[in-house]
């Protein structure tokens, strides 16, 4: 197994899917490499490609300067973000900077999109994931709210 | 009775979880839903219960419900506008409900149980993909609402 194909296999978001679908998703795959403080994905741009965690560290950022508040960070292998860019054509809703050097691979939504077209089933799998992870994220979210305002 | 199917298809097609999807699909969905009637006081979902079914509120006002610390009950939100929905997480993330809900007033939901929309997704398997992209879409657009929040509450108290 190629190391990339070992990163996609490890991740949440490729849950439930065969060694075939892996291997057709892997080949629209990007190889990007990151220095510390790099900006990965920038809050307000277009959403254009889904990201994967091969090796690193990123840190999710809402906000800038004084007003920045980090959301999460994530350091897993096969640790995912950007995925909302395949469900919804809204901006990004917020920044990932890379905290050391991170090697991620990147899935373009367009590319990603023919694949759909072909392998239906590689986009049931992966929405069904997302939704799920979504979902996992929301009731995280919302335990931080009320933790938070009980409080202050 | 066909006035009461034309407002369920309606109910339907205007709501962000069906969105796109095709008249003949929406029909069936129709034909699969179930009309429930609550009493104020009544509750509808209960925080922890395996979750089975999506509801979309027809008619009435619901709140819904979490216990805190120490079993108080904390509200979170109402349910109060024609085509509000709710347990539409048990299709994507099939487990316990996070939260209660409970009606306040004499409330008429639209039902779908998961069951039917096993049969619904057999006969249309399009469909489903197109179902799941919606409720992704707005627990997305949830999660970033929540991450707004988040963000303020933070900064709020950070700069206090």
């Amino acid at each position: 197994m190629s190391p990339e194909l070992e990163v996609l296999s490890s991740s949440p978001l490729m849950h439930g899917m065969g060694e075939e679908e892996l291997g057709s998703i892997l080949s629209t795959m990007e190889r990007r490499i990151y220095e510390v403080g790099d900006r990965i994905v920038e809050e307000g741009r277009p959403s254009d490609c889904l990201f994967i965690l091969a090796d690193g560290v990123v840190d999710v950022v809402k906000g800038e300067g004084d007003q920045a508040v980090l959301l999460k960070t994530l350091d897993e292998r096969g640790d995912f973000f950007g995925e909302m860019a395949l469900i919804d054509i809204l901006p990004r809703s917020a920044n990932v900077y890379a905290s050391g050097e991170t090697r991620i691979l990147a899935f373009p939504k367009q590319v990603l999109t023919t694949l759909f077209s072909r392998v239906p089933r590689v986009q049931m799998t992966l929405v069904l994931n997302i939704a799920r992870n979504l979902s996992l994220r929301l009731r995280e979210a919302d335990t931080l709210i009320l933790e938070l305002s009980r409080g202050s | 009775m066909e006035a009461e199917i034309d407002a369920r298809s309606t109910l339907l097609r205007d709501s962000p979880l069906f969105r796109s999807l095709e008249g003949a699909e929406i029909n069936r969905l129709v034909e699969l839903s179930e009309i429930q009637e609550y009493s104020p006081g009544e509750t509808v979902v209960v925080e922890g219960s395996m979750g089975d079914a999506i509801f979309l509120l027809y008619d009435g006002e619901l709140s819904v419900h979490i216990l805190g610390t120490g079993g108080r009950d904390i509200t979170l939100a109402q349910v109060n506008s024609q085509g509000a929905f709710f347990g539409e997480v048990a299709l994507a993330d099939p487990g316990p409900r996070s939260a209660t809900v409970r009606a306040d007033g004499e409330s008429v939901l639209l039902m779908l149980s998961l069951e039917a929309l096993e049969v619904f997704f057999g006969e249309f398997a399009d469909a489903q993909v197109v179902i799941l992209r919606n409720i992704a879409r707005v627990l997305a657009q949830r999660l970033r609402e929540s991450n707004v929040l988040v963000a303020s509450i933070a900064s709020d108290s950070s700069s206090a």
